[in-house]
């Protein structure tokens, strides 16, 4: 909970929610947990706008909320953590498109821009907004079967609800073997009534699991790891390592249950496309085993040996190499240097990175104090016990604390997801009258068309934008474009280091 | 006394304490100058010392984009999306935004199981209230016939035109009388969970009752 994360939450909510409910809130960003006679006084809105932002920033699931001391009036608590998730969104979208197809696409979307549904109203969205895309080959079944397969794959789950009606303030609980179970879903009701209104799953509401998502991701960093390190099979590889460990393990446990290598060997002979991987299978093993990263480890030599998977070696490991790359990014190949002999040596006296580093003395030094400044190094003093007065009487021991500089690099990810939010409204500001220019012709236009205008009228619409004005959209575009991209990009990061932390 | 004498180094009396050659040589501080304080912040834009790495454009990331930006859009003109109550100054001024503000405002359906109840719209508990109300008038009323009436037999030798005019009249002092007593009951209006607070300008915004 940082000030940059606040401007960054305020921005995301601004974009998607309004100001309304930016406003609210913010005042729940900065003030924390409050009951909503706090947030009238404070934020000087009328009190139904506030009930209404309150009711939607609840409906998408960013504020939760807790009964009073008195059980009639809640608490309302932001999720600033939820609010960033929006940022990811397209990602579960398009992760969901490559596995499951259009079909899921359209449907993990509809519920994201809902935060919940019910499964006949999902299916009927999709439904409608398939067809609407020109989809003639959609039906009703295979629309079910596909957010059946969601369910059961665990991307959906559901929603927790509210068994008594009595209370002022709901409590809302699921129970666990509840979450994954398949509602009843009739398709003839559906077609009969595309209203949706009573149909047997009324009341049961399905919502995202992104921590399913985020396990996903996280597997698929590891494959890329190692299929840019190594190559196409030894990606295969851990792929293959990770499913059979799902069969044993926990999914977010720190090391798994020993996985036997013969079911894995068994495996990759079945699968015709992996004849090297089959070849040199052993080799492969041996590869990843050594490899720094430690994602495997032998834990046993019955039936041909067994692997545990040490995912949280591995992710220290990854944030080790995301801080190395900072540092070279920032500071250049020099500070690098220093940055892994402090590593290397845990802890070392100022003089001899300078003597190590293989720099000249003055340029160690200099690099060295602008990493302490810029807190990716860390000063121990350690006292000597023999002097007691003078300049020398404490050693002066340098040394990293991965989590501290995780922590700020993340911050720094979000103070650059700020900049290149205010940049994107600034220009989004200055340029305004031409963007809604813009807007105006080509809705102009839109309509013209739509009354059967001929060509050339469509063309004299059209020249209303000068080619001044022309390049100056262009070059918009172009930036937003890449504004845009950045900000996905640097989710990536943030998603990495989360990583980390999260297994800490 | 004793302690004074020599704090203020009155032996000699040299100038003042060593100078800075005097102090390196002794090794309390280095021979490198150090830089002077700094009184300025540091820039705002500060200019950068290396290029960042280009992004890298792919079809997945175009994808991404166009995912990213379909979102928004449809967030923005659904009825999750609040914006700022009007005032005077800030009115549309482009026809374009006259043009979107004409748009019919969808409301968010909520399901109100889910929510705590102080966040349910007033419409639905105005009608709650109200209809309680309109009960005890009822029967408020029918005891006031029925005094009317009591009270009518008794004057039963009235022309009957004249009766009808001071059952009127009659009626009108009670219902006054009870407008009034609405007006003072203090306990009830002051226990109000404050709703009515403010409430004037939205009296149309409540939105449809589920």
């Amino acid at each position: 909970m940082s000030v940059q994360l606040g401007k960054v939450v305020s921005y995301v909510l601004l974009e998607r929610f309004g100001p309304l409910v930016e406003r609210v809130g913010m005042y729940l960003f900065e003030y924390g947990t409050n009951p909503l006679f706090c947030i009238k006084k404070f934020t000087d809105l009328p009190i139904p706008k506030i009930k209404e932002s309150l009711a939607i920033l609840v409906k998408y699931q960013l504020v939760t909320f807790a009964p009073n001391k008195n059980d009639c009036v809640a608490n309302y608590t932001l999720q600033p953590n939820k609010v960033l998730l929006h940022l990811r969104y397209p990602k579960y979208i398009n992760m969901i498109k490559k596995k499951f197809g259009d079909e899921a696409e359209v449907i993990l979307e509809e519920i994201l821009q809902k935060s919940y549904l019910t499964g006949s109203e999902v299916i009927l969205l999709a439904y409608e907004k398939l067809k609407k895309d020109n989809n003639p080959n959609v039906t009703l079944p295979a629309l079910r079967d596909k957010f059946m397969s969601l369910i059961t794959a665990k991307y959906l789950i559901r929603l927790p609800y509210n068994e008594s009606d009595d209370r002022a303030v709901p409590n809302l609980v699921v129970k666990d073997q509840e979450l994954h179970v398949t509602p009843p879903i009739d398709i003839k009701e559906l077609t009969a009534n595309p209203q949706g209104g009573n149909s047997k799953d009324k009341d049961i509401y399905w919502t995202v699991n992104f921590d399913r998502f985020h396990q996903d991701m996280r597997d698929k960093i590891l494959v890329n790891a190692f299929t840019q390190k190594f190559d196409e099979n030894a990606g295969e590889l851990v792929k293959l390592l990770l499913r059979q460990m799902y069969i044993r393990t926990e999914p977010w446990t720190d090391i798994s249950n020993p996985v036997p290598l013969l079911e894995i060997k068994d495996l990759v002979r079945k699968q015709s496309s992996l004849k090297l991987l089959n070849t040199f299978f052993d080799q492969y093993v041996n590869v990843i085993e050594q490899d720094s990263s430690n994602l495997i480890r032998k834990s046993g030599e019955a039936s041909g040996g067994s692997f545990q998977i040490f995912l949280k070696e591995a992710f220290i490991q990854f944030a080790w190499e995301i801080v190395e790359q900072s540092v070279l990014e920032k500071f250049d190949s020099k500070a690098a240097r220093i940055f892994r002999l402090v590593k290397l040596k845990k802890y070392i006296d100022s003089d001899l990175i300078q003597q190590q580093a293989m720099i000249p003395a003055k340029m160690a030094k200099k690099l060295t104090f602008q990493l302490l400044e810029e807190n990716f190094l860390q000063i121990q003093e350690i006292k000597k016990a023999s002097t007691g007065t003078g300049p020398h009487k404490s050693f002066m021991l340098f040394h990293i604390n991965l989590e501290n500089v995780v922590r700020m690099l993340l911050e720094l990810c979000y103070k650059t997801l700020y900049n290149i939010m205010s940049r994107r409204d600034h220009e989004r500001t200055v340029n305004k009258r031409i963007i809604d220019k813009k807007q105006r012709v080509d809705t102009i236009s839109i309509s013209m068309r739509s009354q059967g205008a001929t060509e050339e009228q469509l063309a004299d619409i059209e020249d209303m934008i000068t080619p001044p004005e022309r390049e100056i959209l262009e070059n918009i575009d172009r930036m937003m474009k890449r504004l845009n991209m950045a900000e996905l990009e640097i989710d990536d990061t943030i998603f990495l280091l989360e990583m980390y932390l999260v297994y800490q | 006394m004793a302690g004074r004498g020599r704090g203020r180094g009155g032996r000699g009396g040299a100038t003042r304490t060593f100078n800075r050659e005097q102090l390196s040589q002794m090794g309390i501080t280095s021979n490198e100058t150090l830089p002077g304080p700094v009184t300025q912040p540091p820039p705002l834009y500060p200019l950068m010392d290396r290029k960042p790495v280009p992004l890298t454009q792919s079809p997945e990331m175009d994808y991404l984009l166009i995912l990213r930006q379909d979102f928004i859009d449809r967030m923005q003109i659904s009825g999750s999306y609040l914006k700022m109550p009007e005032s005077k100054s800030n009115q549309a001024e482009q026809t374009i935004d006259k043009l979107v503000a004409q748009l019919p405002r969808v409301k968010e359906k909520f399901v109100w199981k889910l929510f705590p109840s102080e966040l349910r719209p007033k419409a639905m508990a105005k009608r709650v209230r109200k209809k309680v109300q309109e009960d005890v008038n009822v029967e408020k009323r029918l005891e006031v016939l029925e005094k009317i009436e009591e009270k009518s037999d008794d004057v039963e030798e009235k022309p009957k035109n004249d009766d009808e005019d001071d059952e009127m009249e009659q009626i009108d002092e009670i219902e006054e009388d009870e407008e009034m007593d609405e007006g003072t009951d203090y306990a009830n209006n002051y226990f109000d969970n404050g709703e009515n607070y403010e409430d004037e300008d939205d009296a149309l915004e409540d939105g449809p009752i589920y």
